[in-house]
Formats: structure tokens, C-alpha cells, sequence
């Protein structure tokens, strides 16, 4: 099981478009999104057809996102 | 709301990223406030450190044991626990658990000086069976023996007596309780003729005085300390003594703080005596009606080697427990020497607070109770120690009733209801009887179902000699199970450690860490510990306390019962049995040992049907038949109208401990009264029933001086004992992260002035030497414990100092315990 | 023969030989250069965290405005420091994670006493402190630490005792503070006591005050109570808290201390001190009773 909780940075004016693309990620979650400052709160857990690793770098490339940053991440086997 | 561990998880990394940029996540806390406490399986156990008995309730949730809490309606602790139960929880999973068995090997091949290698429980058995058959049929079965614990749960316990008095017929059998309450046992023995104390812990609330007498119980009784601080708080006219060779945590209390010379307790015990007698203070008529007098016999010498010159000069080292009749006025003679003057020279005590403390038993108006561990029990004159402190309550009649007596503290959670009552020890057998004596041999065999004759009459070698044997090559196969033994045995370098090593033996060392005594083997089996079996503890208070399998032992860990009896499988008859034996009785020949001892229509009869929905038990799921009940059951046989009355099985699962004899589904509070005591007729009103006629035995004991004193090289007393964050050896407690860091190492303690003659300085590391060893530790010059100029103090839990072996071997002779309190040593600057 | 000496401890032994010797190439002389980037970045989040709201500062230290403006920022105190623990073996072995001395594969951690403050924290760079929680102040009788210092912002004349002559047991460095009753375990009626068994300063800084356990009837409740007369400061009760977050710790003595009214004394202390009452013996007469005895 990997889990991580990720503040994702977007322009304000992106925001609404960085999340729509976020939600076509397999195993990502938004919990919570601040319009004014364009901070989503997301998690990310590994599925059976992913590799977090790797979203965790194609989130990055979102166009409009500034900065994804891992706030917490549990592992196990 | 049910919820995985997956959405558990998920909710805190929300809650975790949520947090850095401030956002409220109302979802994800309510799924966390949900996880809280539910799903938790709250089941009740006693707490696995000392003889004090708390109960806790372990909170049980996906195969781990997640929390644990005191149980608020335990009679003992009352919800509450010490340092150590608190930490209940950490215990089992320390990092470095053992989950395979462990061979010594070399290219794939057992050597005794190879490396530890995994291996299956199939080769570690047959390696392991074939050094036993080996050793047996070489030199027969003494060369085989084994090391238990006060630790082992009751039906363990007794399946290792099975094991080896009834199935390789040896009595090499031993408990880690040789080390802690072998002279209480004596003690018990020789003046009441049965063992454990006639009081319990109810005397805490109705004594007028408790005195201390080598016992820090503050520290390693934590939780009756707290209801003994209770009563001298609640009770005004309530007086606490103190007597040590140091000051340690209870002479916070103290009411008569008492340090004096090591060894000369003897003394002050006498004088006691003297006082009761020449104040005319003698409860006469107790004394008259249920006192019989003995005079000991001296110069007993020291359990040492029958070599060693303090052995050859003793005159009665080959009689140490011998006795002759004495008269009443005889002994008040022999006590007479014992004056004021005399025992405050000898103890080094003011004149006037020997006074108090003997007019604290002299007073018939007092209630008083005694309280001793160690500093009696660990001593070369521990037995006599033990009965000197009977002959104080008998004489004042003191004794048996609410609020009165002489009381032994156990250091283990069942030295009392599994080494003691059990009979693991190499004389005994279940139920207070003895291999030399034939009827008692006889009532065994014929319960166990083994021939008439099996079992040899003569003593098998004791913890002491266990030691001395492997190092002699005379004991060749040895399984160490449920103790630390070579860091708790004196004298490592010397004996228990070249034993361990000698070519010739095979160690075998069960254990759920790689302890100082695993890592010394030459195979270490993996064990699972406390809540990962059903399991019975029986507390210093006579308590006997159930508790059921909560988890299962991780990886191929196995408990020692498992052990014990799946090992009997491996042998024959034929093997491991003498041939006349065997002619003589043709129906055992071909049999396995499993079959004779275990399958044998008694331990085999309850089916696993009786077990408990919705819990494991993985011994009895593995053997077929419920294996604790049927052990129990027939172990319980031997004392259920003899005194020994243990309630029926289910009985204790039910109920929160009970105190034996359990007759007629009722405790007993105090032993030996009538009204209290089944076993009292109506109109004896005290009848001391161990012994035949029904008397205690008042004996005739002199002070005799201690094997070892400092001179002027070794100036110094040692002594050794335990702090309260660290249980004995420290191999579950130091695994606790916050125990660790709390007390992570052993001081030496010692007086300032000491310190300064050797130009140490507080926090200095220095060593400290005997003839034995040496080990290094830093100064404490203040702190928990103050002692005396001359005396310092080092306790034992510390794995990286083992101060064992500065240690010498002596023993009180009667009882074989080892003196861990009083060693000439030499501190210098490391 | 001798058990230490063969299999069984060589593991441990060598480990904690390569950590010392690590510590003194490593860290040593990067600490007189006012960094602590040694300890790793787990280590100094850890610290950040353990942070007291002051810095700590070793014992003889001036007042603190006197004390930054005294300190050179040399890092002598911290070397003397460590030296000194070094030499005696008593560096802690951080226990947060697996003890290292049963656990041969642990990785052992010594943590230092004093330490040089760092860019970024709100301690001023360079200046000295320990962190009570990982690593408190051992109380070295001689104060190699204060002994090392040049400028006079440590001083052993600051501490003198009733003969005058230096003691450790003057300092104040601080003052600990039972912060928490409700978590700590031992006023919830627990033996714990384990701070109070860990005190320097055992029954004279910190007491055991004895309560009855009212819920129970039969137990007794052991509240570990500091008294500043005595308290050093030193953080050996914080660091030995076994609780997940200490419910003992070291404060600032100006943050830590109530203040009493100026215009209020506590009688029983000044007659005490006194010796005597501190009015002349007052006029006394007997009262009547219904039976005067003769």
C-alpha cells in the first residue's frame, strides 16, 4: 500500500482547470481546493494500474501547476 | 461507520496536506474520529513483569495488540499499572523478534563455532533430539537437564516437569526461581511445612506497622507500595521500617529508617527475638499450643565447589538442613547473646531504633506485617533469614490472621503459581511433594501413569550446579527456556559461560530476542511471548489468573508449551528408558514419548469444541484436543484436597484471579485460621498443617559471617538489585524506546566521599573489579539510591554491563540461592 | 574467559566505536564553525520541534541581552562539551528509534549536550544551547563548558555556593515545570515517578507529593512537584518523560515563575527563617473550662 497527501499549487486563475485534469488520474482524490490562493489538497494511492511515482511527476507537468508538493506518505507492503 | 485500514491511511495524508495550507477537511476527520477505539477487542490478561499480579484489559484490533489499560475492577491495581505496564502494548514488537530457529552452522552443517543460520523447526528439532539421545545414551539422563522460569505460564511449567521427571526420567530440572525465592521456599519448608505465604494483600489496608526488610518495594513492587503509601497516609498511628544495606526509594516513607552492614540482618533478627523474650512480650499461649522449638545446625558453609576451602572447613556443609530438638528456654538462652550492645556494634543501627523496631513486634497491641525480596532471599544465610523472621511473628503470635504476618514478595509474574506450586525445581514435584520421598514419587507415577520406580529419587542438579556441570562436561544437553539466565547467574566468566561454550554440550536457548544467553547457544528457538498463548500466572498473594490467546507469535515463533510437548514426539521409550525398566513393564516399550506423557487419555480428554469462540489457540488447534485444559486438569489433581485447592478450569477464566486453596467456589484470605482456612477444624482455631502435629517450628539460628569480605584490596561492598523501569534483565523493557531512554544504562552508585578518595568525579566512567571480571560504568554519586560510605550499588538489567560476573557463586547451602548482594569489589578510574 | 571479550558484544562495540569516531572527525571541527548540519536533517527537524521558546544556555550563563552581547561566537563551550562526554562515555544514545545496545543492526545516534545555533533558527548563530528533550545538561561538577569560555559570558563565579566556591548545583538554566497534569500518568495515580527518580537533584528539586487515590480508596498518587529553590535546569526530567510529548519540561525561569504580590509575605516562611515570631511573644491568658483539673 502506498498513500501519499499532496498540496498541489496552481495559479488561481488554473485552478478550476488543473482539477478537472487531476480527477482523470487514476488513484488521485481531491479533498479540498482554495480558490483565492489556488492550493488543492489531493491523495494519491496506488491502484492496480498505476505507479504513484510516476503521476506524481505528470501532476507536476499540468499546465498551470507551479509546484506539487508530498506532504505525507505512507508505505507498507 | 466501518472502515479499512486504506481509508484510514487516506484520511490522515488528507488531513496532513490539508494542514499545511490551512484547509478544513470535515470528511476525512470524521472518518478519523470513527477509526478512534472501534473495532478494538478489549480482553483481559495479568500484566507479564513482577509477582505483584496487576491485571490489565489488552485492547486487540487486525492481529495486534494496539493498546492496553489497567483493569478498574482488578482487586490488585485498580485500573492502575507502573512504568513498565504501561508500555504493555510495546513489548512484543521490538525490532529485532526472533521469528526462525537459529542454528550454528558451518557450510551448511552444524558446528559449535559456526554462525547463527535459519533453519526449520524440523532440523532444529532433530538436531537438537539427536544431542539429547546422544548424551542420554552415553552417559544416561543426568547429562540432560533443563532451565525454566517463573515466567512460564502454569500448564508450561508442567509440561516440562512431565518432560523430563516422567519422560527422560532426570530431575536435571530447574526454575530461574532458584535465583529469587528458593530460601523463601526453604524457609516456608522447614517452619510450616508448606510453602507460600498464610497472608495476602488485604494485610495492606489492616496492618498497624509494615516492615521492610531488604525489599524495595517502592521500586519493584510499584503498585502495592501505592496502597502500602496509602495506608500510613490514611492511618496516622500506621509506622513503616526500612531496613537495607542502602537507602533506596522506600525510605521516603519511612517512619524508621534503618541502613546497616551487610549480612548482619541475622543479627538483628535475633536481637529481636531477645527483646520480645526478656520484655516478656512471648504470646504464650500461641506459643505453647502451636510452636514446636529446633535448634539448626552451623557452619554450614557457602554452596560453593566441594573443593573450595570454605567448603572442606565448613562441619556441616554436607548437613546444612539439619535440625535437633530445642526446648523453649533453650532458645530464649541461645538468643540472649544477642543483646542491644551486640547488635548495634555488629549492624551498625542507633540503639534506640533497634529499640523501636523490636517494640513494634513486642507491642501485642500492633498488627505487623513483613515484607522481604531479595535482600533476604538472595543471601548465604537466606533460608536462615526466612526463618528468623517466622520466629518473630510465632513468637508474638503475630501471624495468620487480617493485618498480621510474615510475607514474601515475589519478583516474577508466577515464581509462585508456576515454579513453586508446579514443582519445577530440581527436588520437588507438583504440589509441595519431593523426588526423595517415595510416596510422594509414588502419587506422581501413579497420576502420570509411568511405571512404579520411574522417577529417581536423588535431587537433580540445581541452577547453581547446572552451571558448574556443563562447565565440567557432566551435563551435555541443556534447554534454556523463558529466562536470561547468563546475565542473571553469578559468576559468568568462570562458570556459566565456558559451560555454554564447552565443546562437549549442546545448548538450546528458547526465546522470543536474541538475549545475552540466546546469542551464548548453539541454537536459539523462537517463542512467542504473553498474549500470543492461553496462558495461567499465580501471583505472590496466591492468586491464579487466566488469560487467552489474543494474537498470533510472529513468523514461526511457537510457544514454549508447543515446544515442550511437540518435542516429546522425537523420542521413544526404547531411546531414552533403561532396559530393566522397560522388561519390567513391556507395555511402554516402542511408545513416544508424546504418547506416554500427553496422549494419555487425561491432558488429551477435553475437545477442542470447549474452547473459546473468537479466539486462537494455537497449541490445542495443532495437538487436537484443548491442551492447556487437560494439563491443568490433571496437574490440578495433585493438590485439590491437600491444601493446594485450585477451582476448576473454566472457573478462571471467569473470574479476575482467585486465591488458592479455592474450596467450596470460596477464596482463601489467611491460611492456617480457623474461619478463614477450609482446611482449620472448627475449635482448633490455628493449626499450622504442613507439619504433622500441626506446630510451627521456632528455630535456633546464630549469626555467621559472609564468604567474602572487602579487604584492602577489594574495598568495597557491591551489591546489585533492579530499578523500576527495567523488568530483571531488561530484554523486554529496554526494548521499549521510552523505557530506554528514561534509564538506558547502569550506574555504579556511590558516596561522594568514596569518589572523591578515588578522585572520581560525578559522570566519570570507572571500573569495577573482583577477582571474577570487571565491567565499566559511570559514577552516579547522587540520585535514586544513597548509599553508604564502603557499599555501592549497580543494578542488573543493563545487557552491556553485565555486573553478574564480578559475582561469586556462593549459596545459602539449605536453599541453593545464589548471594547477589554483598561482593567485594575495586573501583578505579577507567 | 570472558564474555565481553568474545562473540557476544562485538558487534555493538565496533558500532559504537565507528559512531565516535565519525562524531569526532565529522562533527567537531564543523561545530566551531557554527554548524550542526552533522546531526542531519531528521535530527534538526527533530530539534526544531524540541525547541524550548528560549534557547538554552549552559550553566554560568549571564542574563540572556548580557550573554549574546558577551558571547564571541568562538564554539569553545560546545568543544569542551563534547570532549568531555566523549571521555566518559555518556553521550546519549538517542532512544527514540530501536535501542542500539541490544539490537546490533540499529544505527546508534550519539547525541551531543551543547550545540552551536544555526542560520534560520530564532537562536542568535553561533551562540550556544542544548536541547532538553534529546540531550540534556549532565551537570559536569568542573563545567568544562564554562571553564572553556573567553569572553566571561560563561562563568563558574556566577555559581558559587554557601563556601563560595563553585558548584553545578547553583545553576539555573532553567526551570522545570510539570506543564501537564492531566497526561502525566503519575498524578493520574500511575507509578511512574520516573523523572523524579532521573532528578540530580532527587528530593530537593523535585518531590513526590503524596495524595490519596480517591477513585481507588486503597492507592496512592505520586504528583512529581519541582521547587525552584533547587532546580538546575538541567532538562534530565524532560528528556526521561516517557509520555509521547513530556508533561515535565524546562522553561525560561521569567516564562516559568508566578510572581508574589510586593506587599504580601507568607508568614509561616518568615517565621521560619526568622526563627522566632517576628513580634514580641504575645500576651497570653487560659481559658475557662467547665472543670478546672488541680
Amino acid at each position: 500500500m502506498n498513500i501519499s497527501g499532496i498540496v498541489v499549487q496552481a495559479s488561481p486563475d488554473n485552478s478550476a482547470a488543473v482539477q478537472q485534469k487531476l480527477t482523470e488520474f487514476s488513484g488521485v482524490e481531491i479533498h479540498a481546493v482554495n480558490k483565492e490562493e489556488g492550493s488543492i489538497v489531493i491523495t494519491l494511492e496506488d491502484t492496480p494500474d498505476n505507479v504513484p511515482s510516476d503521476i506524481m511527476m505528470d501532476v507536476q507537468k499540468i499546465q498551470g501547476v507551479l509546484a506539487a508538493s508530498l506532504i505525507y506518505n505512507y508505505c507498507d507492503e | 461507520m466501518k472502515l479499512n485500514r486504506r481509508d484510514f491511511i487516506k484520511a490522515n495524508a488528507a488531513l496532513a496536506a490539508a494542514a499545511v495550507v490551512g484547509a478544513q477537511l470535515p470528511a476525512a476527520e470524521k472518518v478519523l474520529a470513527a477509526e478512534g477505539d472501534s473495532g478494538i477487542r478489549w480482553d483481559k490478561a495479568p500484566c507479564r513483569f513482577c509477582g505483584t499480579g496487576c491485571s490489565v484489559l489488552v485492547g486487540t484490533k487486525n492481529g495486534k495488540i494496539v493498546a492496553t489499560q489497567g483493569d478498574p475492577d482488578a482487586p490488585v491495581n485498580r485500573g492502575l499499572n507502573c512504568i513498565k505496564g504501561y508500555f504493555l502494548t510495546k513489548i512484543m514488537y521490538g525490532k529485532d523478534r526472533l521469528t526462525k530457529p537459529l542454528l550454528r552452522k558451518t557450510n551448511g552443517k552444524y558446528d559449535k563455532n559456526g554462525e547463527f543460520t535459519p533453519v526449520s523447526w524440523d532440523e532444529a528439532f532433530a538436531i537438537m533430539a539427536e544431542k539429547f539421545k546422544e548424551a542420554i545414551k552415553k552417559n544416561g539422563p543426568t547429562t540432560v537437564g533443563m532451565f525454566g522460569s517463573g515466567q512460564w505460564q502454569v500448564w508450561e511449567g508442567y509440561a516440562a516437569v512431565k518432560l523430563f521427571k516422567a519422560g527422560f526420567l532426570s530431575n536435571n530440572l530447574d526454575p530461574n526461581a532458584r535465583h529469587c525465592m528458593a530460601s523463601a521456599v526453604a524457609g516456608f519448608m522447614r517452619t510450616f511445612g508448606i510453602d507460600e505465604p498464610m497472608g495476602c494483600y488485604d494485610d495492606l489496608e489492616k496492618a498497624d506497622a509494615f516492615v521492610l526488610w531488604g525489599s524495595n518495594m517502592a521500586e519493584n513492587h510499584p503498585i502495592l507500595w501505592s496502597r502500602l503509601t496509602n495506608r500510613r497516609l490514611t492511618a496516622p498511628h500506621v509506622k513503616v521500617a526500612v531496613l537495607s544495606t542502602y537507602e533506596n526509594r522506600c525510605f521516603d516513607l519511612a517512619d524508621l529508617p534503618l541502613v546497616f552492614h551487610p549480612q548482619t540482618d541475622l543479627v538483628i533478627l535475633n536481637y529481636i527475638a531477645n527483646y520480645i523474650i526478656q520484655n516478656d512480650k512471648v504470646n504464650k499461649d500461641f506459643v505453647g499450643k502451636h510452636v514446636n522449638f529446633r535448634i539448626g545446625n552451623t557452619d554450614i558453609g557457602y554452596g560453593l565447589r566441594p573443593e573450595d576451602s570454605r567448603e572442606k572447613n565448613a562441619a556441616n556443609s554436607k548437613d546444612a538442613g539439619g535440625s535437633k530438638e530445642y526446648s523453649f528456654e533453650e532458645y530464649a538462652k541461645f538468643v540472649a547473646e544477642y543483646t542491644l550492645d551486640k547488635a548495634h556494634e555488629i549492624s551498625g543501627i542507633a540503639k534506640k531504633d533497634l529499640e523501636a523496631l523490636a517494640e513494634l513486634y513486642a507491642d501485642p497491641k500492633r498488627k505487623v506485617v513483613s515484607y522481604w525480596t531479595m535482600g533476604f532471599n538472595q543471601h548465604t544465610r537466606g533460608s536462615w533469614a526466612n526463618n528468623l523472621v517466622y520466629n518473630i511473628h510465632l513468637l508474638t503470635g503475630k501471624i495468620s490472621k487480617p493485618g498480621c504476618g510474615p510475607f514474601s514478595l515475589t519478583g516474577q509474574p508466577s515464581a509462585c503459581g508456576t515454579a513453586r506450586e508446579v514443582g519445577t525445581f530440581s527436588h520437588r514435584l507438583p504440589a509441595d511433594m519431593v523426588v526423595k520421598n517415595p510416596k510422594h514419587r509414588e502419587i506422581a507415577e501413579k497420576t502420570w501413569k509411568i511405571p512404579a520406580g520411574s522417577i529417581p529419587a536423588k535431587p537433580g542438579y540445581h541452577a547453581v550446579l547446572q552451571s558448574r556441570m556443563l562447565k565440567d562436561g557432566k551435563l551435555n544437553a541443556y534447554w534454556v527456556m523463558c529466562n536470561n539466565n547468563m546475565q542473571a547467574a553469578a559468576n559468568i566468566n568462570e562458570e556459566g559461560y565456558p559451560g555454554y561454550r564447552n565443546p562437549k554440550n549442546f545448548i538450546v536457548v528458547s526465546d522470543p530476542y536474541p538475549t545475552v544467553t540466546a546469542m551464548a547457544a548453539d541454537l536459539i528457538l523462537p517463542t512467542a511471548m504473553w498474549v500470543e498463548k492461553e496462558g495461567a500466572y499465580g501471583n505472590a498473594e496466591r492468586r491464579t489468573q487466566f488469560f487467552r490467546q489474543q494474537v498470533k507469535a510472529p513468523g514461526e515463533a511457537k510457544s514454549d508449551l508447543w515446544q515442550l510437548v511437540e518435542f516429546s514426539k522425537h523420542f521413544t521409550t526404547d531411546e531414552v528408558w533403561p532396559k530393566e525398566l522397560l522388561d519390567k513393564n513391556p507395555s511402554y516399550k516402542g511408545k513416544t514419548l508424546y504418547q506416554i506423557l500427553f496422549a494419555n487419555g487425561q491432558v488429551d480428554k477435553f475437545p477442542l469444541s470447549e474452547l473459546q469462540k473468537g479466539h486462537d489457540n494455537d497449541e490445542s488447534h495443532h495437538f487436537g484436543y484443548y491442551l492447556q485444559k487437560g494439563l491443568f486438569e490433571e496437574y490440578a489433581s495433585f493438590g485439590r484436597g491437600h491444601g493446594h485447592d485450585l477451582a476448576p478450569f473454566e472457573m478462571y477464566h471467569e473470574a479476575r484471579g482467585l486465591r488458592w486453596p479455592v474450596v467450596d467456589k470460596k477464596e482463601t484470605l489467611w491460611r492456617f485460621r480457623e474461619g478463614y482456612d477450609p482446611y482449620v477444624k472448627k475449635g482448633e482455631g490455628v493449626r499450622f498443617y504442613g507439619k504433622p502435629d500441626g506446630k510451627a517450628v521456632i528455630f535456633a539460628l546464630p549469626y555467621e559471617p559472609p564468604p567474602e569480605v572487602p579487604d584492602e584490596e577489594y574495598d568495597l561492598w557491591l551489591c546489585t538489585g533492579r530499578v523500576l523501569e527495567h523488568w530483571h534483565s531488561g530484554s523486554m523493557t529496554r526494548r521499549v524506546p521510552e523505557l530506554y531512554r528514561a534509564v538506558p544504562d547502569a550506574l555504579v552508585y556511590m558516596h561522594p566521599k568514596d569518589a572523591e578518595k578515588r578522585g572520581l568525579k560525578r559522570g566519570q566512567l570507572v571500573k569495577i573489579a573482583s577477582p571474577r571480571g570487571e565491567i565499566t560504568c559511570p559514577v552516579e554519586t547522587r540520585g535514586r539510591n544513597k548509599v553508604p560510605e564502603g557499599l555501592v550499588f549497580i543494578p542488573w538489567f543493563d545487557a552491556g554491563r553485565l555486573v553478574n560476573k564480578l559475582i561469586l557463586d556462593a549459596t545459602c547451602p539449605i536453599s541453593k540461592e545464589t548471594d547477589f548482594k554483598k561482593c567485594p569489589v575495586k573501583i578505579t578510574k577507567a | 574467559m570472558d564474555i565481553d571479550k568474545d562473540i557476544d558484544k562485538k558487534d555493538k562495540k565496533r558500532q559504537k566505536e565507528t559512531a565516535r569516531r565519525q562524531f569526532l572527525t565529522e562533527t567537531l571541527p564543523a561545530a566551531a564553525s557554527a554548524l550542526v548540519l552533522a546531526a542531519g536533517l531528521g535530527a534538526y527537524q527533530r530539534s526544531a520541534q524540541a525547541v524550548p521558546p528560549r534557547a538554552m544556555r549552559p550553566p554560568g550563563a549571564l542574563p540572556e541581552k548580557k550573554f549574546q552581547a558577551a558571547c564571541l561566537r568562538c564554539g569553545q563551550c560546545v568543544r569542551a562539551c563534547h570532549a568531555n562526554l566523549l571521555q566518559n562515555n555518556t553521550m546519549e544514545e538517542i532512544a527514540f528509534d530501536q535501542p542500539a545496545e541490544i539490537n546490533p543492526n540499529a544505527s546508534v545516534k550519539l547525541e551531543p549536550v551543547l550545540r552551536l545555533a544555526e542560520c534560520g533558527a530564532d537562536i542568535p548563530v553561533g551562540t550556544p544551547y542544548f536541547i532538553p528533550r534529546i540531550s540534556p545538561c549532565r551537570l559536569c561538577e568542573d563545567m568544562p563548558c564554562a571553564q572553556a569560555c573567553p569572553s566571561g559570558a560563561l562563568s563558574k563565579q556566577t555559581l558559587l555556593d554557601e563556601e563560595k566556591k563553585p558548584s553545578i548545583y547553583k545553576a539555573t538554566m532553567g526551570l522545570a515545570v510539570l506543564v501537564d497534569h492531566e497526561n502525566c500518568i503519575g498524578s493520574q495515580g500511575l507509578r511512574c515517578d520516573v523523572c523524579y527518580r532521573n532528578c540530580p537533584v532527587i528530593d530537593e528539586a523535585l518531590t513526590l507529593d503524596m495524595q490519596i487515590n480517591r477513585r481507588t480508596g486503597v492507592h496512592t498518587r505520586f504528583i512529581p512537584t519541582v521547587h525552584s529553590k533547587y532546580c538546575t535546569g538541567c532538562g534530565k526530567c524532560e528528556r526521561s518523560c516517557i509520555l509521547e510529548h513530556p508533561a515535565i519540561k524546562v522553561l525560561p525561569i521569567e516564562q516559568a515563575r508566578g510572581e508574589l504580590g510586593h506587599h504580601y509575605r507568607l508568614g509561616w516562611e518568615e517565621k521560619e527563617e526568622a526563627g522566632k515570631s517576628l513580634i514580641p511573644e504575645a500576651l497570653q491568658l487560659p481559658a475557662r473550662r467547665p472543670e478546672e483539673l488541680p
